[in-house]
């Protein structure tokens, strides 16, 4: 691999985990498509580098959130047993579909997220900021957990960290603050990428001389985006990552419907 | 099961500090050794690159678990016998999902 080549996954991985990181969603669902329209990677391994994206941005986020006091640890642990087994059952079975089943249902997964921060995006126009976290009590466990095996099945399944799914089942279901379902969302989705990761690693499907430059782009755009969060208007991020999102999608299903997807 | 109180109060302890760290360590020790690895192949060293480039992506995969593993020794250092339990059963899984991963390879 070419030192231009090395610095081209640095700096895709850089924007995606610097756009994730401001948009509050992580940068995994971005890495998917980049590298199976871009880098022609088979859908499989761009999964499996994928969820090493997803624990590179949970890892650098959570640190810094966790000495915020705005991760509930006890809350995510216990979310954290349905989807570990969520996300390690899908990507065993993930092994076993075919690309273009993956690529399909990736597309339609990718398609509800940008739908649900147009949603995100319209509702915050004029919100106040979130500062100070009110005293709650958590209600609906059953919901709560039920909702988890799914963020993890298809955090296994697809790559992605499965926020989209967490944070309003912890927002509206069991009555956890935003600001703390969101940093709680963000704590467990490394745990549970990493079930799953095993499993691609061990299949052979995380492919290092890319998942490296990669991941060490994720990694500092992470941090880069985090530190960035409070002093920029998010908004603007948002729709951006929404344009991005659905023009992902549309290539996506143009590629997958012309064959043009990489075996 | 419809309210658990004890559950809705966020940590304000030592645990913090403990999986912060472990978080830290991790995440950045992996992106060093990332970053290594490239500085050392554009040196003309492959050989090292692909090795240090190895150790990297491991040590990030393994960032999660040894945050599971900080958190189990402060729940149980606690006498925190549940949430120590929880934790082992997380790590239980991630073996499992290890072990299944050695076996498809």
């Amino acid at each position: 691999m070419s030192v231009a080549q090395i610095l081209l996954l640095f700096t895709v991985g850089a924007a995606a985990g610097g756009l994730g990181a401001l948009a509050g969603i992580g940068g995994g669902i971005l890495v998917v498509p980049m590298l199976t329209l871009y880098f022609g990677l088979p859908i499989h391994q761009a999964i499996g580098i994928s969820l090493l994206a997803v624990i590179a941005t949970s890892s650098a986020t959570s640190s810094v959130q966790v000495e915020r006091h705005v991760v509930d640890i006890r809350l995510g642990i216990i979310l954290e047993l349905m989807t570990t087994s969520g996300s390690a059952a899908a990507a065993v079975l993930a092994g076993y579909l075919h690309k273009q089943s993956l690529a399909t249902m990736f597309i339609l997964f990718l398609l509800f997220s940008a739908f649900n921060l147009v949603k995100r995006a319209w509702g915050a126009r004029n919100q106040a900021l979130e500062t100070e976290i009110p005293p709650y009590t958590i209600k609906n466990w059953p919901g709560g957990l039920a909702a988890s095996l799914c963020a993890g099945a298809f955090s296994g399944l697809l790559g992605v960290g499965g926020g989209v799914i967490k944070v309003p089942a912890m927002y509206l279901i069991m009555g956890v603050p935003l600001r703390v379902a969101t940093a709680t969302s963000n704590f467990t989705i490394g745990v549970t990428a990493a079930a799953s990761a095993y499993i691609y690693y061990g299949r052979g499907d995380i492919v290092i001389a890319i998942a490296a430059p990669l991941v060490a782009g994720v990694f500092s755009g992470s941090i880069l985006g985090a530190k960035l969060a409070p002093k920029i208007r998010t908004t603007y991020v948002l729709w951006l990552f929404i344009v991005v999102a659905f023009w992902m999608a549309g290539q996506m299903l143009y590629k997958l419907l012309t064959g043009g997807l990489a075996g | 099961m419809s309210t658990q109180p004890q559950l809705g109060i966020r940590e304000k302890s030592d645990t913090e500090r403990w999986v912060a760290w472990s978080l830290t360590f991790g995440s950045y020790g992996s992106f060093t050794l990332l970053v290594l690895a490239g500085v050392v192949g554009a040196a003309g060293f492959p050989q090292w690159t692909l090795r240090l480039s190895t150790y990297g992506v491991v040590l990030m995969l393994a960032t999660p678990t040894l945050r599971l593993v900080a958190t189990f020794l402060h729940f149980a250092a606690d006498k925190r016998w549940k949430l120590a339990m929880v934790c082992v059963v997380l790590l239980g899984i991630i073996t499992l999902a290890t072990i299944t991963g050695i076996h498809l390879h």
